[in-house]
């Protein structure tokens, strides 16, 4: 009797043809991309806006785009960076379905650092308030998986389980994006969305 | 990772990784399409790191079924380009594969497991092609998918039970 795990190795075993122009093409790619300053990288999009934001963060915070902003501990030392006031260049719609809240997230500055240097974004339980008639739900453990950011546009998941007929509000003050090595960064304002459960 | 680094590594690992994505989606045209994003996603990742040994070129490999796993489930949660479980485009593949085979007995065997692996619930698929079909140690897959090492050998038990299951129904006893 052959090996069972050997067996499985042996039927999955194919060696699909490979599509020449398609690596061709990925490599030239590759190499356009690579060849570019590295500019694109994560923390080059950071500096000069982190810059911009230390200089001013008080002009900035008036205006109607967001800032970046550095977080200090009680001695003065730079532990984090945070972006602010980014409600007006975030669009959310919530509907709830299958026992959770969907949530579209439309980046409308999505040609701009933070959104073009972030891969993934995502929603805590501790940066959200849903409001239904019963009054405040605990959103502990109601925390989205990483949602990928494509064509200026994200879904996140909220796990809210069954939740009574009625109408929500739900109030976000953060959401977090991600990309792969480097630290997450808040990205908050102020979204109030409203939907209903039938 | 220079050009020429990039271009030996398809060359090596390319047909495994696009194998591993045509396990994932079922069908070749979906498979390129992963491939190809998974590939343009890794861009800027790979041209930071080294890819001189052969071990730094299996790691790399690694990565990208690492990234090809999140794309394709990131897409599927979406929606965007959900596949039933077991496609046309792969049926069509294996009978063809039985006919030039002359239905030998091991072949239908083959077949059978083939059917198995794909009718696994997507997360017991997933370790398993990684295992058995992309080759990864379990404490790869695990890194990979961000789950402890534990959840990945239940979740290879889980899948190999119900492996054994199907190949039960389908008159396979013994394994």
């Amino acid at each position: 009797m052959k090996d069972f795990d050997e067996l499985i190795r042996e039927s999955l075993l194919d060696s699909p043809e490979m599509n020449e122009e398609l690596n061709c093409t990925m490599i030239r790619e590759f190499e356009k991309r690579t060849s570019k300053k590295k500019s694109r990288r994560w923390i080059g999009a950071l500096v000069i806006p982190a810059a911009l934001a230390m200089m001013g963060a008080g002009v900035y915070a008036a205006s109607e785009n967001g800032f970046f902003h550095d977080q200090k501990d009680i001695f003065g030392t730079v532990t984090g960076l945070t972006y602010e006031n980014a409600t007006a260049e975030i669009g959310v719609s919530a509907v709830y379905a299958e026992d959770a809240v969907n949530v579209t997230l439309d980046f409308l500055k999505a040609d701009v650092p933070p959104y073009t240097a972030i891969e993934t974004i995502r929603l805590y339980g501790k940066n959200m308030t849903l409001t239904g008639a019963s009054g405040e739900i605990d959103c502990n453990g109601f925390d989205t998986e990483p949602a990928e950011i494509s064509m200026g546009k994200a879904a996140l998941v909220i796990p809210t389980g069954q939740l009574p007929a009625g109408t929500y509000q739900l109030k976000v003050n953060a959401f977090t994006g991600e990309k792969k090595a480097d630290a997450p960064l808040d990205i908050l304002g102020n979204w109030n969305v409203e939907f209903t459960v039938k | 990772m220079t050009v020429t680094q990039f271009e030996s590594l398809l060359i090596t690992h390319g047909s495994a990784i696009l194998g591993f994505c045509r396990h994932l989606t079922g069908n070749e045209v979906s498979a390129q399409d992963l491939y190809q994003d998974t590939l343009l996603k890794a861009f800027s990742k790979l041209a930071r790191i080294n890819c001189d040994t052969t071990e730094e070129m299996i790691s790399a490999k690694n990565y990208l079924i690492g990234i090809a796993v999140r794309l394709y489930q990131n897409q599927k949660r979406r929606k965007m380009n959900y596949e039933t479980s077991f496609t046309d485009d792969m049926e069509d593949m294996l009978y063809a594969e039985e006919n030039v085979i002359d239905e030998s007995e091991q072949k239908e065997l083959y077949i059978a497991v083939r059917q198995a692996v794909d009718a696994l619930p997507e997360k017991l698929r997933i370790v398993t092609v990684m295992l058995y079909y992309a080759d990864m140690e379990l404490s790869e897959i695990a890194h990979q998918l961000k789950i402890p090492t534990g959840t990945v050998k239940s979740r290879l038990s889980r899948a190999r039970t119900s492996i054994r299951e199907h190949l039960k129904e389908n008159g396979y006893e013994g394994f």
